[in-house]
C-alpha cells in the first residue's frame, strides 16, 4: 500500500500529492542475522508505503537479489553487510543489515587413554569418553569392529577374542559427526611380550651418591627373575631397578639380566649399561667478578597442559611456538623481562641454568620469583642438579629441595600423571594417573580460546609428568563456587605465600641447598648445583578458574643479589 | 594460574603479575596549569603489586607522562588505580586495593590529601563539597565522606546485600536521587535519596550491570556483562539498557550474542551518543532503537579495557590492556574513526578522567 498525502493550499487553487517512500521494517529486531555456514535463510522484512517500489539487496556493491525477501547462503564463516533499498516516487529507503554466517555445531569426541593398546585374552579394559557438547541433542555410541555396544560414556571392554580389535566412540547430533577410535590387540596371555626398558645406557654420578638404574617400562609378571652384575661381579640386587653407590671414581660396566618363562618358551632379556663416577667438585664453576646472580639459559621447557599454554592474547605464545626450540625461546623471552612462565597443570616443569655453580651455604642459596600472593599460593616443588659429568648439560641427577611437606603422609613421591592430546579444538585435556585416577584440565572458553591447551611443541599425542604432589589446599572460600582460594604452604616450594621464605619484595620463595634429598628422601650433600628444574606440584582445580599453576618470574643465586 | 580476581571478574582480568620494578629519585616538579585541558588515565596495575600508577595526556601537544602521582610525591600511588574524578582543581584517585582515595592537585600532581580506611574502594561522586559517596566491593555500604575533612561521616546500608557479596559501583545523579549499578555478582540498579543517605527503590536488570551513565534525556545507560560460565550466580546473554531516570524503569533493552562480555558504557560531551566495548568498540545515538550492525572500530585481537570520549572534540580514547603485563597503550582516534595518536602508560589503563 501506498500512502498517497493530498493536500491544499489557501492561495493556489490545486491540489498536492506526495508519495510517502517505503518504510523497512525488519524481521529481527538487531538486524543481525545468524545462520550456519551452507545453510539457507530467508530474510523478509516487511514494508509500509511500499506498493509499486523496487527492492534491491547487495552486498559489497553486488547485487543479491531484487525481491522483497532476499534467500542468503554463504560456505565461509564471517560477518556479511548486506544492504536492502526501497525505492518508490516518495524515495529511497536503505537498512544495513548483517548476517552472521557461523560454524556448523558438530560435536566432538575424546576416547581418554592410549589410543593403541595390546592386553592379553581376558583382560577387561575400562573406556571413557568426553564429549564437548554443543547447543544441539547429541547422541553418542561405542561401537566394537562396527557394530553398537552401548550409548553411556563409559564401557567396558572384554578381552576374550584373540585378534585385532577397532573401538569407536561417536558423537552426532544435527550438524554432524565426529568419532575417536582405539585399536586393540589380543593376545593369548603367553604370547604377550615381555618388556624391560631402559630409556638410557650410560649413567654417572658422583663418588658416595646412590644412583638409581630405573626401567623406564616393565611387564608385570611375578616370574620374572633379575639378575646384576658389576664388572662382572655379581650384585645382590634382584629387583628390576639398580641402586649402585661407590666411593671410587671410575668407570663401572653393569649387565643386567631378566629371565621369564612364556609358556614352555625362556626368554631372556639384557641390558649393558656404564657408570661413570666422578669426584664431586671436578666440574665446579667457581663464580668470578662476571658471575650474573640471574639464571642465564633455559634449558627445558615441559609444561603440563593449561589455560595459558598456547594463549595468544594474554599467555605470551604466537602460535609459532610448536617446537621445544621455539618453547625455550619463548621462556627465555619471558624471563628476561621478568614476566611470568605458567608451568600448567601437575608436573609441568621449566629447567634453568646459571652461568656458575651456587654453591650450599647452609642457608638460602637460590632464589626463585613467581607470582604468590595471599591465598593465592600454587606451589611448585624445587629439584637441583649438579653437572656431574661437566657437559654443561642438565643430563644428571635432580635431586628435591624439601619442604614443609615433604615427609607428611599426603605427600606422594612419584607421582605420574599422562596428558592425552585432544581429538578436537576447543575440548578439555584428559589426564589419568599412576593411582588409577582420571580427570581433565578444563577448556575455559570464556576466558582463553586457543585451540589447544595441550602444548604444541610436544609431538607425542600422550605424555607422562612425574613429580612429587603436594595435597591441594584450594578450597571455595564463598561456600557458592564464586571465590576460590588457594592457601600457602609452609615452606620450601616455588611461587608460595610463605611466612617464612617469601620475600615480599620482589615475590621470590628462597631456598637452601642443604635441603636435597635423594630419591629415597633421605638428605644428600651437595656442594654446589648447576641447575634447576621448578615442577607444578598440586593437581586440582578452582572451580571456573580452572587448574592449579605454578608460575615463574625469575631465578638467582642469593650470594650474589644485591 | 588461577589467580583471576573476583575484584575485576566482569571483564575476567587475569591476575598477570609482572616483577617489574619501581625505583625512582625524588620529587619531581609539575605544572600543567597552562595546558587547559588534559586526560588523566588511571593505570590499575597488577592486584597485589602495588605497581598502579597515573599518567597524564595533553591532547593538544600530544604528550604523555607517565607515573606523575610517584614522581610528584616520591611515593607510589598503591595497589589498583580504580578511578578519577575532578572537582574544584583537586583530582580524587581512588586505589581500590589500598583502601584509599588520594586527592591531588591537577595541576602540580601533589596529594593535599587522603581519605583511609576505605573497605575496597570503586568510585567517589561529589553531592557538595563537604559531602560524597564512595562504592565498594566485598562491602555492602556505601561509605558517606566529607572531602574537605577528609573523613568518613557514615554509611548506606545496602538492603539484601551481604558484605561477602557485596558491590556498588558508578553513580549517576538526577536531582536529589542517586543511581548506582551493583555489578559482582548482582543485577541491580538502586535508588538513593541524597538528602536521607537511605536506598529508597531498586531496578532489577541483567546480571552484572558494568557501568552506568546519563544521557541528554535523563535516561540512564547500563551494559551487563551476562556473567560468566560456571558463575554459581547465573550466566545469560547480556544486555544494554535505557533506564527512564524520572520514572525508574526500562525502556528498551538491547540484547547482545550469549557470550559477548560488554563493558564501559560512556557519552559523548553532547550526551547523545554512546560509546561502549563489546570486543569491538561501538557508538550509538541515544535515541536508537537498534544497535549498530557495524561498529565503530573493529576488534584488533587486543583487550580493549577502558573507553573515554574526549567532551570537547569527540575524540574517542581506547585503553589497550594488552596482556595485562606490560605497559598498556592508548589510542586516540578522531570522532570519524581515523587514528590521531597512541602512546604507552602504565600497566592495565582502565579509567579516565577529565581535566
Amino acid at each position: 500500500m501506498s500512502l498517497v498525502v493530498v493536500s491544499s493550499s489557501c492561495d493556489i487553487d490545486e491540489d498536492i500529492t506526495t508519495t510517502l517512500p517505503p518504510k523497512i521494517i525488519l524481521d529481527n529486531e538487531t538486524g543481525i542475522y545468524t545462520v550456519k555456514q551452507g545453510r539457507e535463510i530467508v530474510i523478509a522484512p516487511d514494508y509500509e508505503f511500499a506498493e509499486g517500489a523496487t527492492y534491491s539487496w547487495t552486498m559489497n556493491g553486488e547485487v543479491l537479489g531484487s525481491s522483497p525477501s532476499l534467500k542468503f547462503m554463504q560456505e565461509e564463516v564471517g560477518k556479511y553487510f548486506v544492504t536492502i533499498a526501497v525505492s518508490n516516487e516518495g524515495g529511497v529507503s536503505k537498512e544495513e543489515i548483517r548476517v552472521d554466517v557461523v560454524e556448523l555445531e558438530i560435536p566432538t569426541v575424546s576416547i581418554v587413554g592410549e589410543k593403541k593398546l595390546m592386553v592379553a585374552a581376558g583382560t577387561e579394559v575400562k573406556f571413557n569418553a568426553t564429549i564437548r557438547e554443543t547447543s544441539l541433542a547429541t547422541k553418542f555410541s561405542w561401537s566394537i569392529n562396527g557394530s553398537k555396544v552401548s550409548e553411556e560414556l563409559a564401557h567396558t571392554f572384554k578381552a576374550d577374542i584373540i585378534g585385532n580389535h577397532t573401538i569407536i566412540a561417536t558423537a552426532s547430533n544435527d550438524d554432524g559427526s565426529h568419532s575417536d577410535t582405539v585399536n586393540i590387540e589380543v593376545l593369548d596371555a603367553k604370547d604377550m611380550p615381555f618388556v624391560w626398558q631402559f630409556d638410557r645406557t650410560s649413567y654417572h654420578s658422583v663418588v658416595g651418591r646412590k644412583l638409581l638404574i630405573k626401567p623406564s617400562k616393565v611387564s608385570e609378571d611375578s616370574q620374572v627373575q633379575y639378575y646384576w652384575q658389576i664388572a662382572g661381579n655379581d650384585a645382590t640386587s634382584s629387583d628390576k631397578q639398580f641402586v649402585f653407590t661407590t666411593h671410587k671414581a671410575g668407570v663401572y660396566p653393569i649387565l643386567a639380566t631378566a629371565t621369564t618363562l612364556k609358556g614352555e618358551n625362556r626368554i631372556t632379556i639384557s641390558h649393558s649399561f656404564t657408570v661413570t663416577i666422578y669426584e664431586e667438585d671436578k666440574f665446579y664453576r667457581a663464580k668470578s667478578s662476571l658471575s650474573k646472580a640471574d639464571w642465564n639459559k633455559v634449558y627445558e621447557y615441559t609444561p603440563a597442559p593449561g589455560q595459558f599454554i598456547n594463549e595468544l592474547k594474554t599467555g605470551g605464545f604466537d602460535g609459532s611456538q610448536t617446537t621445544m626450540k621455539a618453547a625455550i625461546a619463548y621462556a627465555e623471552g619471558r624471563l628476561n623481562s621478568a614476566n611470568w612462565v605458567s608451568l600448567g597443570g601437575f608436573g609441568g616443569y621449566v629447567v634453568v641454568g646459571f652461568d656458575h655453580s651456587i654453591d650450599n651455604s647452609g642457608s638460602y642459596d637460590l632464589g626463585v620469583i613467581g607470582n604468590a600472593f595471599d591465598d593465592s599460593s600454587e606451589p611448585g616443588v624445587v629439584w637441583v642438579m649438579q653437572d656431574e659429568n661437566g657437559n654443561g648439560l642438565p643430563d644428571d641427577t635432580w635431586y628435591e629441595l624439601a619442604g614443609s611437606e615433604s615427609d607428611k603422609s599426603e605427600t606422594i613421591r612419584n607421582y605420574a600423571v599422562t596428558y592425552y592430546r585432544p581429538s578436537s579444538t576447543g575440548m578439555p585435556v584428559q589426564w589419568t594417573d599412576n593411582m588409577g585416577n582420571n580427570g581433565e584440565i578444563d577448556y575455559l572458553s570464556q576466558f582463553h580460546t586457543q585451540d589447544y591447551y595441550y602444548p604444541l611443541w610436544i609431538e607425542k599425542d600422550s605424555y607422562t609428568l612425574v613429580g612429587t604432589r603436594l595435597e591441594a589446599r584450594n578450597y571455595d572460600k564463598s561456600g557458592n563456587g564464586s571465590y576460590w582460594v588457594q592457601p600457602s604452604y609452609d615452606w620450601g616450594y616455588a611461587d608460595n605465600f610463605s611466612s617464612s621464605d617469601f620475600k615480599s619484595s620482589n615475590k621470590a620463595n628462597l631456598f637452601k641447598i642443604s635441603n636435597a634429598v635423594d630419591f629415597e628422601g633421605k638428605k644428600v650433600e651437595l656442594s654446589h648445583i648447576d641447575f634447576v628444574k621448578i615442577q607444578s606440584a598440586v593437581n586440582s582445580k578452582s572451580g571456573w578458574l580452572g587448574e592449579l599453576s605454578t608460575e615463574v618470574c625469575g631465578f638467582y643465586d642469593c650470594s650474589l643479589k644485591k | 594460574m588461577t589467580r583471576f580476581i573476583r575484584l575485576i571478574v566482569g571483564v575476567i582480568l587475569l591476575l598477570h603479575t609482572s616483577c617489574m620494578k619501581w625505583e625512582y629519585g625524588t620529587e619531581e616538579k609539575f605544572d600543567t596549569s597552562i595546558s587547559g585541558g588534559g586526560l588523566f588515565i588511571c593505570n590499575e596495575g597488577n592486584f597485589q603489586y602495588g605497581n598502579a600508577t597515573l599518567s597524564y595526556y595533553d591532547p593538544s601537544t600530544k604528550s604523555v607522562q607517565n607515573e606523575v602521582f610517584y614522581r610528584a610525591n616520591a611515593m607510589k600511588l598503591g595497589d589498583v588505580a580504580q578511578s578519577m574524578v575532578i572537582r574544584n582543581g583537586i583530582g580524587w584517585v581512588v586505589v581500590n586495593n589500598s583502601h584509599v582515595v588520594f586527592a591531588i592537585d591537577i595541576n602540580t600532581f601533589k596529594e593535599v590529601g587522603r581519605i583511609t580506611n576505605l573497605t575496597s574502594p570503586r568510585y567517589i561522586h561529589f553531592l557538595s563539597d563537604e559531602k560524597a559517596y564512595i562504592t565498594q566491593i566485598w562491602d555492602n555500604r556505601i561509605f558517606i565522606v566529607n572531602p574537605k575533612r577528609f573523613e568518613i561521616t557514615g554509611y548506606i546500608t545496602v538492603p539484601n546485600m551481604t558484605m561477602e557479596s557485596g558491590s556498588t559501583e558508578q553513580m549517576v545523579q538526577y536531582g536529589k536521587y542517586l543511581y548506582v549499578n551493583c555489578w559482582s555478582y548482582q543485577n541491580r540498579i538502586l535508588k538513593i535519596d541524597t538528602e536521607t543517605d537511605k536506598v529508597v527503590d531498586e531496578l532489577v536488570v541483567g546480571i552484572q550491570p558494568t557501568s552506568l551513565v546519563m544521557d541528554c534525556n535523563n535516561k540512564l545507560w547500563t551494559v551487563t556483562d551476562g556473567g560468566y560460565e560456571g558463575s554459581p550466580y547465573g550466566y545469560e546473554a547480556p544486555s544494554l539498557y535505557r533506564i527512564d531516570a524520572e520514572t525508574f524503569t526500562i525502556e528498551k533493552q538491547f540484547k547482545f550474542k550469549f557470550g559477548d562480555a560488554p563493558s564501559e558504557v560512556q557519552l559523548n560531551g553532547t550526551k547523545d551518543k554512546i560509546y561502549w566495548i563489546n570486543n569491538d568498540i561501538w557508538e550509538m545515538e541515544v535515541t536508537a532503537e537498534r544497535v549498530p550492525v557495524r561498529p565503530f572500530l573493529p576488534y584488533s585481537g587486543t583487550i580493549y579495557y577502558g573507553l573515554t570520549i574526549c567532551p570537547r572534540t569527540g575524540d574517542v580514547y581506547i585503553a589497550d590492556a594488552i596482556d595485562y603485563v606490560q605497559q598498556g597503550m592508548v589510542y586516540r582516534y578522531s570522532s570519524d574513526g581515523v587514528l590521531i595518536d597512541s602512546f604507552y602508560v602504565g600497566i592495565i589503563p582502565g579509567a579516565f578522567c577529565w581535566k
